[in-house]
């Protein structure tokens, strides 16, 4: 087999988790908290994408569909964190973490109760359809998954380098207290940063519904993308990307290459072997605070 | 010295108090979860993890038949009170689960629990107790693994059931080079020795075989894998999720001449549903038939209209029908077993069921194997339904 059709899957694979680590690490970097919940709102947003999308539920086009369910999961992910995370301002920061494991335990709960634990699919308007590149087979899930990865993560960084509101993100993600003083709201801009990565986990959950099927469980993929946002780097948004794409490009590679059995292991072993050689990770961005 | 045969005497006394009390307490005691108004049941379930496709309908499903037979009386004055724990299919719940459910809920049998290694793990606090376990939700033969005499196994085995199916596969659809994608459980076990041993008596070499983790989403390097070894039928012990995307990827990746072969596992109306036609030719071997294809037999069509007016569901799925046909061979059990309910009258009332189960479609023959239903259905996906094509 062709490695470049390993790396094909691998990439793409690599993008969706790349996308969650990167609401691992929007919230990480603004409020200093690890939110378990990040795979859950992945889920969640597949889901909301599939009720508009599929002829069975409201049937609207594909496009406006997925943004539709964007905006509602960036609604949904500000109320979360305005209504219940905020109420845990100024609390130890396991608390926060405690506090987003039961909310994806909750999340998994509502979504069996309103869309049933079988697997669905999303209908995908390119789905089972795909080209060929020389040997390789290339889907069309494939390429929209690569393509709309890297529409976003040129929005995001335009977003933080060129807007008001992104340089403010970062200000209030590099120094709270220090933010406030100069008059930016912070509990606003944590709010916000949770309505983005609430639309950033909703694309992913789109992109991971349009290669296969969702179910209630396949908010547990968040552990995966957590592993790729420790070995990026927690602090670091394009680590969280390349973090992503290492698992993804790892895991097939493992599959091909190594016995039957180790290969699962292997994007975990990577995470151990990038904490004991570098341990903020591979695009760390270590600041010490000075009081 | 006379100190010590005072301690001796006094801990000889203890110890045999402490016999006669329990040994009277046992003989005297009712059967646990037996009251004279109620019979409680308890579930080791899937409602939240990777089999909660399975585990959630059927629980659910199984408690609308109950909560009918509750409202017309129970059987035989008594009310059934089901009592389901989620494990999320994790042996360590399953285990705390089973725990809470023998002694603090004290049931008096288990019914329809969700999974081979959790099951086996149950059993070691179940077999103490002489607690049944009727129709888990898993094929695995340890379901009945000495000693026999309080479990009953559903249908038959994932092993005589994927060994069946490639069988056919080999006879009818030309496969000659088999290998296994599974999960490495006693789950998946099963099914990779079927493949392994079906082509050994077929004189068919073994040729690949690769291994998953329940959550696993990528199945690209695993597939490249197979098709490099020279694979052409593949036996798979995955998810449900897990087995549409392996099939997915498949095609994706050219491979469009693979066969794949699922179990009673695999078998499983969300996978016949995949849209595109992606899961398409897809083979399973199970104990029952698929509801879709026999939706307007009385019973069956009574039972859907129920289903789907109680819970809004547009079609009961293999889940739900699984639950169904579980709880009411609970139900003629207990109504076989009389007044006088104890783990051995209900044994007894297990073994002389014999009758036709319109739900799943099988013949229901419980006889000294403790299987309760020992047919095979090899079926197809054949415009996104499940085609019964060979039986066994």
């Amino acid at each position: 087999m062709d490695p470049f059709q390993l790396l094909v899957g691998g990439i793409a694979n690599g993008c969706i988790y790349g996308l969650v680590a990167l609401g691992f690490v929007l919230i990480y970097k603004a409020t200093e908290a690890v939110n378990f919940a990040q795979g859950d709102l992945m889920m969640l947003g597949a889901f909301v994408t599939m009720t508009f999308v599929n002829q069975e539920w409201w049937d609207f086009p594909f496009i406006p569909g997925f943004i539709l369910a964007m905006l509602v999961m960036g609604v949904f992910s500000y109320l979360l964190e305005f209504v219940i995370i905020r109420r845990l301002f100024g609390q130890p920061q396991f608390a926060v973490v405690i506090l987003t494991i039961a909310l994806g335990f909750i999340l998994r709960f509502i979504a069996g109760a309103i869309w049933g634990h079988d697997p669905q699919s999303l209908e995908f308007p390119l789905a089972g359809e795909s080209f060929h590149i020389g040997s390789i087979v290339v889907g069309y899930d494939e390429a929209f998954v690569i393509l709309v990865t890297a529409v976003l993560t040129s929005l995001l960084y335009l977003f933080f380098a060129r807007t008001r509101l992104g340089i403010a993100m970062q200000a209030s993600s590099q120094n709270q207290l220090a933010a406030y003083y100069m008059g930016i709201p912070v509990k606003r801009i944590s709010s916000l940063i949770w309505a983005l990565s609430g639309m950033t986990a909703s694309v992913a959950g789109v992109l991971f519904a349009a290669k296969g099927a969702i179910d209630p469980s396949t908010g547990l993929l968040g552990i995966k993308a957590f592993a790729a946002a420790v070995i990026g780097g927690f602090g670091s948004l394009p680590g969280a990307l390349a973090g992503g794409l290492i698992i993804g490009i790892i895991e097939p590679m493992a599959q091909f290459f190594a016995p039957s059995g180790y290969s699962q292991i292997a994007p975990y072993a990577v995470m151990l072997l990038v904490l004991i050689l570098r341990p903020n990770g591979l695009f760390s961005q270590v600041f010490q605070k000075k009081v | 010295m006379t100190k010590t045969k005072t301690l001796v005497k006094a801990l000889a006394f203890a110890t045999a108090s402490t016999v006669a009390t329990t040994a009277a307490g046992i003989a005297g005691a009712a059967t646990q979860g037996v009251s004279d108004t109620e019979v409680v049941v308890g579930s080791l379930n899937d409602l939240s993890g990777p089999f909660a496709a399975f585990g959630a309908p059927a629980t659910k499903a199984a408690q609308l038949y109950f909560d009918e037979i509750n409202a017309a009386g129970g059987i035989h004055g008594r009310t059934i009170r089901f009592v389901v724990e989620d494990h999320g299919y994790q042996v360590p719940k399953a285990v705390q689960g089973v725990n809470k459910l023998v002694n603090r809920d004290k049931v008096f049998s288990m019914l329809l629990s969700l999974g081979t290694p959790h099951n086996i793990a149950a059993f070691k606090v179940l077999d103490k107790k002489g607690i049944p376990n009727v129709n888990p939700l898993t094929g695995a033969r340890q379901m009945v693994q000495d000693p026999i005499k309080y479990k009953f196994a559903g249908t038959a085995s994932y092993y005589d059931a994927v060994r069946a199916t490639i069988g056919y596969m080999v006879e009818n659809e030309g496969s000659k080079n088999i290998c296994a994608m599974y999960i490495p459980s006693d789950f998946g076990k099963e099914i990779q020795l079927a493949a392994i041993d079906e082509a050994a008596e077929r004189s068919l070499e073994f040729k690949a075989e690769t291994t998953h983790k329940p959550d696993e989403s990528d199945y690209v390097g695993a597939l490249g894998k197979l098709k490099e070894a020279g694979c052409d039928t593949i036996a798979i012990a995955l998810s449900v999720r897990g087995a549409i995307t392996a099939i997915a990827t498949a095609k994706k990746i050219g491979w469009t001449d693979a066969k794949f072969v699922g179990s009673s596992a695999s078998f499983h109306t969300a996978i016949a549903k995949v849209p595109g036609g992606v899961t398409e030719g897809f083979f399973a071997g199970a104990g029952w038939q698929d509801l879709a294809s026999r939706a307007t037999e009385p019973e069956a069509a009574a039972w859907i209209k129920s289903y789907t007016e109680a819970t809004g569901e547009k079609f009961p799925g293999t889940g739900a029908l699984l639950g169904r046909s579980a709880a009411e061979i609970f139900v003629k059990a207990l109504e076989a077993a009389g007044t006088d309910l104890t783990n051995d009258s209900f044994v007894a009332a297990m073994e002389s069921l014999d009758f036709e189960d319109k739900i799943a479609g099988n013949r229901v023959s419980v006889g000294e194997d403790h299987i309760v239903s020992n047919e095979v259905f090899i079926s197809k996906i054949v415009d996104g339904n499940w085609q019964v094509v060979g039986t066994r």
